[in-house]
């Protein structure tokens, strides 16, 4: 037994010895022939390097905590007004892959609870992940997978969980060449929408056994230019609703948006948003209930503004409002409805 | 109609045009970014007297000199990019010159740079007392001491010209990657040598560091916007949530009309209906009236 110590002491010192001897060995090497020396100073700039990367993480984070007014929650004819609190935390992490390459996830919660009418209270959950590259020049390609869960705890009617996939062009051209910096943006997203407590009806109206899924193709687009002390951006928007509920294909539509998004800095503390947007939906074997010989086309059409003002470094007071109507040629779809908010938002 | 959209237009383009930011951008061009300062370096701006202290992110122009101090160092770039940069080492004197600073006098000291964007008929230059080395597009070191000069080509190629005392040419040179030659006072360029492993590592190094350096000045795309209107827009794309959010509980709400539609015997006339035209009426006693 003593012996195999023995044994193991002197190999382990043996070892010892030897490692010692070989760095010894390398650094004397490295120290003192010229032909090493760019080598070692290029080591020790990597090594420098690696140590700069690894602060490189980027974080951000987004709060905010308001409290609003919603006076038709249902948007219907009834009109049920009610008051809501809404919480909302976004964190991102960046984190560099090459020069170029970035890659990225974050976290999103987005709650919303109406004190009265709770059928309308939901909670959404994301996770996103997905990886970003500067192509060429001022071009940076965006690849994202977005998981989220939707729940409504008062009505799993609407509760769902969804998964986007989607491709995400976005051009910035120089300031050199141009007033204010333009972009523009292009992308593709497919999303898949399982409502795991809804059931798909069937031809006659009945609920089949199979659980209701949507699949959404979307295309859009973005156009703006930044000024010192604005945002103009205009965007278009086209997706293609297929959903397996069979009843007059009732949630099977296409939709094109035009929008238009303004914000503007008043002063170094005041900022303003203004939003306008042109919403249709076709759909395409949804008849109307006043003329069955016409298929349902909503319009719809939003308008909001916000003021926001900053009390402390990051953090911000904002006032917001939101109007929407909907001209249908179906009676019974037309609303309109505003919501009112003033919350408290941190962003760093 | 027509003449309205030309006038439309053309006041569109005039504002752009009449933007400050389109006419310092024009100008810009025409300036160098001081983008590292080390130690102590000085900057007299052209016609005049005083030595201003050099700071990252000053603007200079054709005249300005730069002088650098013991321990000292300098970078400066010639684009936004930062394709073009040229840094200069301790104890060295440099003046821009040229209307588009394609050219710097070297009195005294080391310059080293790095030119990947020029036009194609134009060339870069670094002027001794006593020699010329442009390049038009490559990477190099020019070093002027009191009896000599150093150029060393470390990517593509330098053209290297030497003057006697009256100014004439002796002799035009071309020096190719990876090799220096030394030009004695007033005499033609001497023999080429090759350039040592650590020159060659320096010079990787420089350029790992600039490209680097690169990537964490220039803040990331989204931030690029000139205005800080990052929390702004967040709130923006919360609004633009919740409009979605709004659309889900409007539908959830139609399931119960639909559960009405079946209840008053409406039937789907799915599969009859071609896209864009007419439904058939749909069958049954429902009359598809509320």
């Amino acid at each position: 037994m003593n012996r195999n110590y023995l044994v193991i002491l002197s190999s382990v010192f043996l070892l010892t010895c030897l490692t010692a001897k070989l760095n010894a060995a390398e650094v004397l090497e490295e120290e003192t022939t010229p032909k090493y020396l760019g080598a070692a100073q290029k080591k020790a700039y990597e090594k420098a390097e690696v140590t700069k990367k690894g602060k490189l993480y980027k974080t951000k984070y987004f709060f905010g905590a308001l409290q609003g007014y919603d006076n038709n929650v249902y948007l219907d004819s009834q009109r049920k007004e009610d008051t809501f609190s809404e919480g909302i935390f976004d964190a991102k992490l960046t984190y560099p892959l090459s020069g170029r390459w970035n890659v990225f996830g974050g976290v999103g919660v987005h709650d919303i609870t109406y004190w009265e009418v709770t059928d309308a209270s939901l909670v959404d959950t994301d996770l996103k992940f997905g990886f970003e590259g500067k192509l060429f020049g001022t071009a940076v390609l965006t690849a994202l997978n977005d998981i989220e869960i939707v729940e409504y705890p008062y009505n799993e009617n609407g509760s769902y969980v969804g998964n986007k996939a989607g491709l995400r062009l976005k051009h910035r051209l120089p300031k050199t060449l141009l007033p204010g910096t333009y972009f523009q943006s292009f992308g593709y997203e497919y999303f898949y929408k399982n409502y795991s407590d809804r059931k798909a009806s069937d031809g006659a109206g009945r609920k089949s056994l199979d659980d209701r899924v949507d699949k959404r193709h979307t295309l859009d687009t973005e156009f703006g230019v930044y000024f010192k002390k604005a945002m103009l951006k205009f965007s278009g928007n086209y997706y293609f609703n297929d959903a397996n509920d069979k009843y007059f294909s009732y949630y099977d539509y296409q939709s094109h948006r035009i929008g238009m998004s303004f914000i503007y800095l008043v002063t170094d503390k005041m900022t303003t948003l203004f939003s306008v947007g042109h919403q249709r939906k076709h759909y395409i074997h949804r008849i109307t209930r006043v003329d069955n010989t016409k298929l349902e086309t909503d319009k719809i059409f939003m308008i909001g503004g916000s003021l926001m003002y900053e009390i402390y470094k990051n953090t911000s007071l904002g006032l917001n409002y939101t109007y929407r109507e909907n001209d249908s040629n179906d009676p019974i779809q037309e609303y309109s409805g505003s919501v009112t908010s003033l919350g408290v938002y941190c962003n760093f | 109609m027509a003449r309205a959209k030309y006038l439309i237009f053309g006041l569109i383009v005039g504002i752009s045009f009449l933007n400050p930011d389109f006419v310092s951008a024009q100008s810009s061009s025409r300036e160098a970014e001081v983008i590292l300062v080390k130690g102590e370096v000085k900057v007299q701006k052209a016609c005049k007297a005083e030595w201003l202290d050099s700071k990252a992110g000053m603007r200079l122009s054709e005249g300005d000199t730069v002088k650098t101090g013991k321990a000292s160092m300098l970078e400066i770039a010639f684009d936004l990019e930062r394709k073009n940069v040229v840094r200069l080492y301790e104890n060295t004197t440099a003046i821009l010159r040229g209307r588009w600073l394609r050219e710097i006098g070297l009195p005294q000291g080391r310059v080293r740079f790095l030119i990947r964007r020029l036009r194609s008929d134009s060339s870069f230059e670094v002027r001794t007392p006593t020699a010329v080395a442009g390049v038009r597009g490559s990477g190099g070191e020019v070093e002027s001491e009191e009896k000599r000069d150093e150029i060393k080509a470390f990517e593509d190629e330098i053209f290297v010209q030497s003057f006697d005392e009256q100014g004439n040419l002796i002799q035009e040179i071309t020096i190719t990657e990876g090799w220096e030659t030394v030009i004695e006072r007033f005499q033609a360029p001497g023999e080429l040598m090759e350039l040592t492993d650590a020159d060659r590592s320096d010079w990787d190094s420089w350029k790992e560091d600039l490209s680097e350096r690169r990537e964490m000045e220039r803040p990331p795309v989204e931030e690029e916007k000139g205005p800080d209107i990052g929390g702004a827009e967040s709130v923006s794309e919360t609004t633009q949530q919740q409009s979605e959010y709004k659309d889900q509980v409007f539908e959830t709400q139609e399931d119960s009309r639909v559960e009405d539609r079946a209840a008053s015997g409406e039937t789907s006339g799915r599969g009859d209906v071609t896209e864009g035209g007419t439904p058939p009426p749909p069958s049954g006693d429902g009359c598809g009236c509320p």
